[in-house]
């Protein structure tokens, strides 16, 4: 986690600090260099790597946080606080898309298709293929930490809802990355079932 | 009931996801735009070349008509819109700006569960739907404007998702309220 950097003498806190009193632009832009890269590919993952779109969202988070930066009090760390922005403004996101990632219950998802073998090594590939809901509970378990019950929390879902969107997540993900030999469809080249719907 | 395995994580699955990159940078366009954006809603200052002394003083020149303007035209509102409302609406300090808050919030339950209480007679049932609409948009708006203030506060948000999601299927209510101050 890229907190506070080894290579400058300053804390996020300093900075920020310097933000808020004078508009430091020079401030903002190390803490901005500092926590984008990370927030930026959580960003991407959980909207399924449009980078235009995490684009789109990356300013809108940095808009939201520099705006509230007087009132975060410090009782987490700057890069656990810039993430909560980041999720709430995915989920922002979805919102204006009219998607609901975490009402999708089609076992066909649970499927996977067989994909090209390249696409299928491709773990980023795999994961933007997961619909909205399993992608994002997988990518804040398995990839940057999160607990379930402090996922439930941050998208406003049951403690069992990211269970077993993290459990479907899983099983899909094996499902897209075991060698295509051993599903037996390989041969045919066509789909074993319908197409995996990917969702926003 | 379907039990839910806590973890079937195996070792491939830990192996697989060790390896992919935590970490992405968007590149420096973005973050020019970024800063530009940022700038552009006086939320940063400074680094921007070309702005010497001169530029300073046409800006607080620029301030200054600005801020005569916006108290001319509040003082006409004023009248207009009653004293009491616009004691409130001045408030500068953050303590008495809470303040405002909890008595107009007070003030907006109060007139909610009046509203309950009536429209369960089921009398007027036009007007109990639009009075319902009112109701959630007012929340909404509050929501959004409180949004502001902690964007990473997850109750907010679940709170606009709930909202977002009671439109699916009425587009006469779809229209997103983005800001709005409500008097």
């Amino acid at each position: 986690m890229l907190a506070d950097s080894p290579l400058s003498p300053l804390t996020d806190r300093d900075l920020a600090d310097a933000v808020v009193a004078g508009g430091a632009e020079w401030a903002f832009r190390e803490l901005y260099a500092r926590h984008t890269p990370r927030v930026f590919q959580l960003i991407r993952r959980m909207i399924g790597g449009e980078r235009a779109d995490a684009e789109d969202i990356l300013q809108d988070v940095w808009i939201q946080a520099v705006r509230a930066l007087p009132q975060f009090r410090w009782e987490a760390t700057f890069s656990t606080w810039l993430t909560g922005i980041a999720i709430n403004q995915t989920r922002t996101w979805w919102r204006r898309r009219g998607a609901r990632p975490f009402d999708d219950l089609d076992e066909r998802a649970l499927i996977a298709r067989d994909l090209p073998l390249a696409q299928r090594l491709d773990l980023e590939a795999a994961l933007a293929q997961l619909p909205a809901g399993r992608r994002t509970v997988l990518v804040l378990h398995d990839i940057e930490g999160l607990t379930h019950e402090e996922i439930a929390d941050r998208l406003g879902v049951a403690v069992g809802t990211s269970k077993s969107q993290l459990f479907a997540a899983r099983r899909a993900m094996r499902a897209y990355l075991e060698p295509a030999a051993t599903r037996g469809s390989a041969a045919s080249g066509e789909p074993r079932c319908a197409p995996f719907p990917k969702t926003t | 009931m379907r039990t839910i395995p806590e973890d079937d994580m195996n070792d491939a699955d830990r192996a697989a996801y060790a390896g992919l990159a935590h970490a992405q940078d968007p590149g420096r366009a973005v973050e020019d735009r970024i800063v530009l954006a940022l700038k552009d809603r006086g939320l940063l200052y400074g680094g921007r070349p070309g702005h010497g002394a001169m530029w300073w003083v046409r800006l607080a020149a620029a301030c200054l008509v600005l801020f005569g303007g916006g108290v001319a035209l509040g003082e006409y509102h004023g009248e207009r819109r009653g004293e009491q409302r616009l004691a409130g609406a001045r408030g500068t300090d953050v303590l008495e700006a809470a303040m405002f808050v909890q008595q107009t919030g007070s003030a907006y339950v109060e007139a909610v569960a009046r509203f309950s209480e009536i429209s369960a007679s089921g009398r007027d049932t036009a007007h109990a739907q639009q009075g319902r609409e009112v109701a959630v948009s007012v929340m909404e708006a509050a929501a959004t404007e409180l949004h502001q203030v902690a964007p990473d506060d997850p109750v907010t948000a679940r709170l606009l998702d709930a909202i977002a999601a009671g439109r699916v299927g009425n587009p006469q209510r779809s229209a997103p309220i983005v800001r709005r101050v409500i008097y």
